[in-house]
């Protein structure tokens, strides 16, 4: 596990995969690994008090086993973070976002498959919690897994935020593979239409309402998501918007990334199934994508504007490498081509699906 | 033992409430941003924001 770490910081530093992550996640697993530290003592209530406890088991336990503070925290900071202004001139590109979420579906039936042939010990817990990595969501991820599986929470959190990393090396050649030269090339106007300040104040409102009635065990991600976008889209209180995109973001990341990584024993991550879901997370990854073009293709055909079905591949809420990823794509094939905002669109609907999603796996399986 | 009818209810289930959702919120979208179009002053203190000016940050 020292060496699993060091390779995590090697990654994060070296070739800059998701530094923010996997940095203290390998510092995590390495101060959970050495022997004697106290430090991942969780607080144990013993005759009416608690007892000691140590810095990291105090983390895990009252941020994420018992509470899942940390990951609503973070939602508010990336909705702070998050600009829907493409997805709000263009809403139909919420159907993208919905499509991408095809690949969480088939990593879910895959684990399901595993443990029904004896290949590996998934329950249907466990395989929501392993099919959720194809939300590409890092705290989604680690929201609903902590709650179904957590024991898997480090293995799938790492897989989440791995993949996330690789986007640019998952998602082109699938794209190409779905998609003829002459969709990829499909030219489409450089400029969509001025999103007033009242729409976009209102949007996260009725997001809230609407999601959380319907689905109720989303809120503590769609509700502080939203918040956070509110924050920023109200005009009013700028230092509340600066600091959930800088100080509230930053610490909660530290601390949760910390935590994810000390959460991680050797008996876990040293097992065939630990690969199975590596596995089965590229499956979830790559079937988010396929769903997004494909659901692109299927727009392309009833579209009466040029529609490039590329941008369906940003539905991978990977935000915002999937959409550069689409970005790139299309200035290769085209260079008059600029599908970065429309790219934008499905990549911040993705984050909405993704935790629709797991709203729904929590009231159903919960 | 899995039961596979529950499986596919879940996976059936969990897919399409999020295209209905989502695809409900699009509607919405639409129609709220008609209804604010015809409200005086919609662009008044603010910023219209061009929908290309993304401030894309990573998480």
């Amino acid at each position: 596990m020292l060496a699993v770490g060091l390779i995590f910081i090697w990654l994060a530093i070296s070739k800059k995969w998701e530094p923010y992550e996997l940095l203290p996640i390998g510092i995590g697993m390495i101060l959970a690994n050495l022997p004697g530290t106290g430090l991942l003592l969780q607080p144990q209530e013993v005759g009416g008090e608690i007892g000691a406890a140590g810095l990291l088991g105090i983390f895990i336990e009252y941020g994420i086993l018992r509470f899942t503070v940390l990951p609503q925290l973070i939602f508010i900071g990336l909705g702070a973070m998050t600009d829907f202004s493409p997805l709000i001139a263009k809403p139909k590109l919420f159907l993208l976002g919905a499509a991408a979420q095809l690949g969480i579906m088939l990593a879910f039936l895959g684990a399901l498959a595993l443990g029904h042939f004896g290949i590996a010990d998934f329950d249907i817990l466990k395989a929501a919690a392993i099919g959720i990595v194809g939300g590409a969501d890092g705290p989604t991820t680690i929201y609903l897994t902590s709650k179904l599986a957590p024991e898997l929470m480090g293995v799938t959190a790492v897989a989440a935020y791995s993949y996330m990393a690789m986007v640019a090396f998952i998602q082109p050649p699938i794209i190409r593979a779905l998609t003829t030269k002459k969709e990829r090339q499909t030219y489409m106007k450089s400029q969509i239409r001025p999103v007033s300040k009242r729409e976009r104040v209102l949007f996260p409102i009725i997001c809230t309402i609407v999601v959380v009635l319907l689905v109720p065990q989303s809120a503590p991600l769609v509700g502080m998501f939203m918040f956070g976008n509110l924050l920023r889209e109200s005009g009013v209180v700028e230092r509340l918007s600066i600091s959930a995109q800088n100080s509230l973001i930053n610490l909660t990341t530290i601390i949760l990334m910390l935590s994810i990584g000390a959460s991680m024993p050797g008996e876990v991550v040293m097992r065939p199934e630990t690969l199975m879901v590596l596995a089965l997370g590229l499956i979830a990854f790559a079937g988010g994508t396929a769903g997004g073009v494909l659901m692109g293709k299927i727009m392309k055909l009833v579209s009466k504007e040029p529609f490039n079905p590329m941008i369906g591949a940003a539905g991978v809420s990977a935000v915002p490498m999937a959409a550069r990823v689409v970005q790139h794509i299309g200035q290769k094939e085209n260079p008059k081509n600029f599908l970065l905002m429309y790219a934008m669109g499905p990549n911040a609907a993705g984050v909405i699906g993704s935790a629709v999603v797991a709203g729904v796996f929590l009231n159903m399986l919960g | 033992m899995i039961d596979w009818q529950e499986a596919w209810q879940i996976a059936a289930i969990a897919l399409g409430f999020t295209f209905g959702i989502l695809y409900f919120l699009c509607l919405l979208t639409l129609l709220a941003s008609k209804i604010i179009s015809f409200f005086p002053g919609n662009s008044e203190n603010g910023e219209e924001r061009p929908a290309n000016n993304n401030l894309a940050a990573g998480e």
